[in-house]
């Protein structure tokens, strides 16, 4: 495919891959193992938005050698046994829809999709599901509903990503505020480590024995180990669903009428502010009243009488921050488009650079944060948008997700571009005290940061790391080494 | 401005297209200007919507968890963004348009639409890989395995080893002054014999004046235009287009939506143009029971559930006609799988995926037939034979033997609350 260009190219070729492919095969079959050109192309991205560029330029982020779909945490671990006789880099692959490249094979090796794990056992006495990893969000999400339950965790993605991947992640679904965040859902998990033994933890409601070791699994982005079964939360269908919605003239009002909210201990499931931009962007044109104000959407989910409080206390509190009610429309109107992601497809081809970056911080610094990463990117040459949100919430602090988006002035490429736009928000967050990244993670994009992030702890987690995985096989190129803390992308 | 008029609809984007500073915004109109070089071929008599298809390959699957073409593969390689990626690559000739796998991914596809029913821009990804292969067919590329479905439509007008339209079938029927055209689909013809006599049953019981036409009979093409004959399909367009305008019937009654889709709106896509009213029989059905002229009222004490083919369901958006005509039928008891009406699931057999991927089509047809078994229903009825016929291999290879559900077409179901013998 000479007219394919590769962005992460790797170096270090697999010297015997016959050899390689011929062993994988004798453990795997022939029908569950890929060299094919067409496969490695297709497993060679993820959903690192820069990509998409990428994509129309012909351009692939990189070539994976060998696809290998397994169906057993045995075969995982045989095969990763082999991967560390011979060096070889593994990736695990859910649905590739991982924003920052966390699953792409920067080092070339072994792309191990997880998609055949994709068993669901219910225990409806517990209240808990067990799932191979490899599942699909919105299947399981559909089967449970089927049964009468659900998970509750409704990311954007649900539809295009896997349990394996929200684990990996720590992901937050749409309704956060009262299912929780993945690494609140997940109680126990079958994980193969990175030299092939396969260790399960135990599945209690609460412990004390000792460290709680597979939490470090928890956003390990791929790079500790293959993560095949994951037993996780499950909830009753709720009895009812609340809607409200406030607009606000002032961001601190509504900030402050939020976090009185959760501080008395009230948990909608849905918490969504738009700043002006935002609120013009996507109630512009149904909610006319919106113009120049700050939009703030609630969906409450549970038993009747505790929604219908809920909803009570969470509207005084509005109300004393001088929220104007707008009724349940602008919440519909979430509901209708909530899942409507065109907009990449659809301006992608204008040689823009655009991306959302997610992150979190206290609520003391939650509105010095949002007016900093916004000025800083706006200073940012080439950067014509800039805005923000914030769709998770806990009493201790907020998840901003801002996005921006421009074009590279005389002379700059798209590339440099982006990675301004980057570095000014992160360095800013970091700056201000806030966290890196609240629920995307980090893979090549982010990575940079790990160090600044962690302080003192990166020493410990690269030493974790090394014990873990002494030959560096799992996803490597993310998340510890040195080198990816002054990588230029 | 090109760009004003074309955004509108979207205020919020013209304010800011306004407010940028004039380098940043003469860079956005340049992009805007320019962006058609990302899906434009230089490969000679090209056809097919790269803009589409380009959109699909940005997105990041939206659809995937109910397209049964990544289910059931669990390959990303087949899932609907990364078909319209693969593709996209071949129309910008970065891939080679005669790479053997990337046009294995190009026929991992059944047409079922579902990836349009969830895709946020209305995208079928199954339509551009039609387009695709018909790029194929121009370029003598269709894969060897597909070749005997063209030959075997020149040696007898359809896509079976034995051609099904023979002047001695029983079904070759040919009343003078028909006003009717019961066009008869070939797989009904060969492996749905019993919903066929239902429906020759309810025409002769209504005295409708019909006729089949065997002697001058062809498939209707779709299954050559999903593999990527389309000039194929489109002599057959005009061979059906005189055999039926000559018939100078009123009406065209077809018991397969794939029929009654390639008739009435493919066709006419092609500017072939069928004079008589086309209808699927559970149209004209429930029109008749409307008139009054049709009263299925013998009890049929069964449970049913109903399987809604894609055509249909997804395809024109139609999933009440059928529950109308079971509501009814005295004695019959609906119970809907969990996956229904819009969000169906397909049987298997569509786009060809039968031929081109054999393995993968049976076991979809486990899947729903095992979807379909939820309620255990005495009959398991749908409108499409080829979905009937799906489910009829699926009870074959299933391993489960605690069922034991009929496979019926709803015409079947009628003619039976009808009292009618056939
Ligand atoms: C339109 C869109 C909306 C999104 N919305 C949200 C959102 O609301 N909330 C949110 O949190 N995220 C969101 N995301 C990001 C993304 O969907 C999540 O990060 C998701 O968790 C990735 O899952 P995946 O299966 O696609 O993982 P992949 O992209 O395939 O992999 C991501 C990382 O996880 C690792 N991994 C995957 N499976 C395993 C496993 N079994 N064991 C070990 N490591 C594994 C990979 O190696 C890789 O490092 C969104 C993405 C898109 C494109
Ligand atoms: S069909 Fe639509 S939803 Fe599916 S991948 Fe293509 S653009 Fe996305
Ligand atoms: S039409 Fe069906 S099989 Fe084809 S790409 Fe769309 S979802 Fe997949």
């Amino acid at each position: 495919m000479e007219n394919l260009k590769i962005h992460f190219e790797n170096k270090t070729k697999i010297k015997n891959i016959d050899q390689i492919t011929e062993n994988l095969t004798k453990i795997l079959g022939s029908e569950r193992i890929s060299v094919d050109m067409i496969d490695r192309i297709a497993y060679g991205k993820d959903y690192w938005l820069i990509s998409n560029l990428m994509t129309l330029k012909g351009t692939l982020p990189c070539l994976p050698d060998i696809i290998i779909w397994p169906q057993t945490a045995k075969e995982v671990s045989k095969i990763i046994k082999l991967a560390n006789e011979n060096i070889i880099p593994i990736i695990p692959y859910g649905e590739g829809s991982g924003v920052v490249g966390s699953a792409l094979a920067v080092n070339g090796g072994i792309i191990l999709d997880t998609k055949y794990f994709d068993s669901i056992e219910i225990n409806s006495t517990n209240m808990t599901v067990t799932v191979g990893t490899g599942l699909n969000g919105a299947v399981l999400e559909r089967h449970l509903n089927e049964h009468g339950f659900r998970m509750g965790h409704i990311p954007q993605s649900i539809r295009t990503s896997t349990i394996g991947g929200y684990i990996a992640n720590r992901a937050a679904g749409q309704f956060s505020g009262i299912y929780g965040k993945m690494e609140d859902i997940v109680l126990s998990m079958e994980i193969v480590l990175p030299t092939g033994e396969i260790i399960s933890s135990k599945t209690y409601p609460r412990a004390s024995v000792g460290p709680m070791v597979d939490r470090i699994f928890l956003g390990s982005e791929g790079t500790l180990g293959v993560v095949t079964k994951a037993t996780c939360k499950i909830w009753p269908m709720p009895e009812k669903q609340g809607k409200l919605s406030y607009l606000f003239l002032d961001l601190q009002n509504c900030l402050d009428a939020i976090r009185e909210t959760l501080q008395a201990r009230v948990n909608p499931g849905v918490i969504r502010i738009y700043d002006k931009k935002e609120t013009e962007r996507h109630f512009g044109e149904t909610i006319k009243e919106s113009t120049n104000k700050i939009m703030l959407i609630f969906v409450f989910e549970g038993i009747k009488r505790l929604v219908n409080l809920e909803m009570q206390i969470t509207s005084e509190n509005c109300e004393k921050y001088n929220g104007i009610a707008t009724g349940e429309k602008p919440v519909d109107h979430w509901f209708e488009t909530r899942f409507k992601v065109s907009e990449a497809s659809e301006f992608g081809p204008y040689d823009q650079v655009m991306d959302t970056i997610e992150i979190s911080c206290m609520w003391d610094k939650s509105k010095e944060i949002y007016d900093a990463v916004i000025n800083s990117l706006l200073s940012v040459p080439g950067i014509y948008l800039a805005s923000g949100h914030a769709s998770h919430f806990y009493s201790t602090g907020v998840c901003w997700y801002f996005t921006f988006s421009g074009i590279p002035k005389e002379g700059k490429d798209h590339l440099t571009l982006y990675n301004e736009a980057w570095d000014a928000t992160i360095s800013t967050v970091l700056k201000t005290g806030g966290s890196a990244s609240h629920h995307h993670g980090m893979g090549v994009n982010r990575s940079r940061w790990m160090q600044l992030e962690h302080g003192e702890e990166f020493n410990l987690l690269q030493k974790i790391k090394a014990t873990i995985d002494p030959n560096n096989i799992m996803n490597p190129g993310k998340l510890y080494s040195e080198e990816i803390q002054k990588r230029k992308l | 401005m090109e760009i004003i008029k074309k955004f509108s609809k979207h205020k919020w984007l013209i304010n800011l297209i306004m407010s940028m500073e004039k380098e940043d915004r003469n860079n956005m109109l340049a992009g805007y200007k320019n962006r058609k070089k990302y899906y434009t071929s230089n490969l000679p008599d090209f056809e097919v919507n790269l803009k589409d298809l380009a959109k699909c390959a940005l997105c990041p699957d939206m659809c995937g968890f109910d397209a049964p073409c990544l289910l059931l593969s669990k390959k990303t390689t087949v899932s609907p963004q990364n078909k319209a990626r693969s593709a996209l690559f071949m129309g910008m000739e970065r891939i080679p348009m005669d790479n053997p796998s990337a046009i294995s991914v190009l026929y991992s596809c059944m047409s079922c639409d579902a990836c349009k029913h969830w895709c946020p821009m209305d995208i079928s990804t199954g339509d551009l890989m039609v387009e695709m292969r018909s790029e194929l067919e121009k370029r003598n590329l269709i894969p060897e395995k597909l070749h005997h479905l063209k030959n075997r439509i020149n040696d007898n007008g359809s896509v079976f080893e034995k051609g099904p339209y023979s002047e001695e079938s029983e079904f070759n029927i040919d009343m003078p002054n028909a006003e009717v055209f019961y066009y008869i689909g070939c797989v009904s013809t060969v492996d749905r014999k019993p919903m066929v006599r239902a429906n020759i049953a309810l025409l002769n019981h209504l005295k409708v004046k019909f006729t089949t036409k065997f002697g001058d009979r062809n498939c209707c093409g779709s299954p050559l235009y999903k593999v990527g004959y389309k000039s194929v399909a489109k002599d057959l367009a005009q061979k059906n287009k005189d055999t039926i305008n000559n018939s100078k019937t009123k009406v065209v009654l077809t018991d397969c939506p794939a029929c009654m889709n390639m008739l009435k709106s493919t066709y006419s896509d092609w500017g072939v143009k069928i004079k008589p009213k086309i209808l699927h029989f559970k149209d004209f059905i429930l029109d008749k029971i409307e008139k009054g002229e049709l009263n299925p009222d013998k009890p049929v004490d069964k449970v049913i559930t109903y399987h809604d083919p894609c055509i249909f369901a997804r395809g024109l958006g139609e999933t009440e006609i059928s529950r109308e005509i079971f509501a009814k039928i005295p004695g019959l008891e609906v119970k809907e799988a969990y996956l229904h009406g819009e969000e169906t699931r397909c049987c298997g057999y569509g786009g060809g995926y039968h031929v081109t991927n054999k393995n993968l089509s049976i076991k979809e047809g486990l899947i729903r037939l095992d979807q379909l078994r939820k309620h255990s229903p005495n009959y398991i009825v749908s409108t499409c034979p080829t979905c009937e016929l799906s489910f009829l291999e699926a009870q074959k290879n299933s391993k489960n033997d605690k069922y034991n559900e009929k496979i019926k077409d709803l015409s079947e179901i009628v003619a039976e609350s009808l009292g009618l013998n056939f």
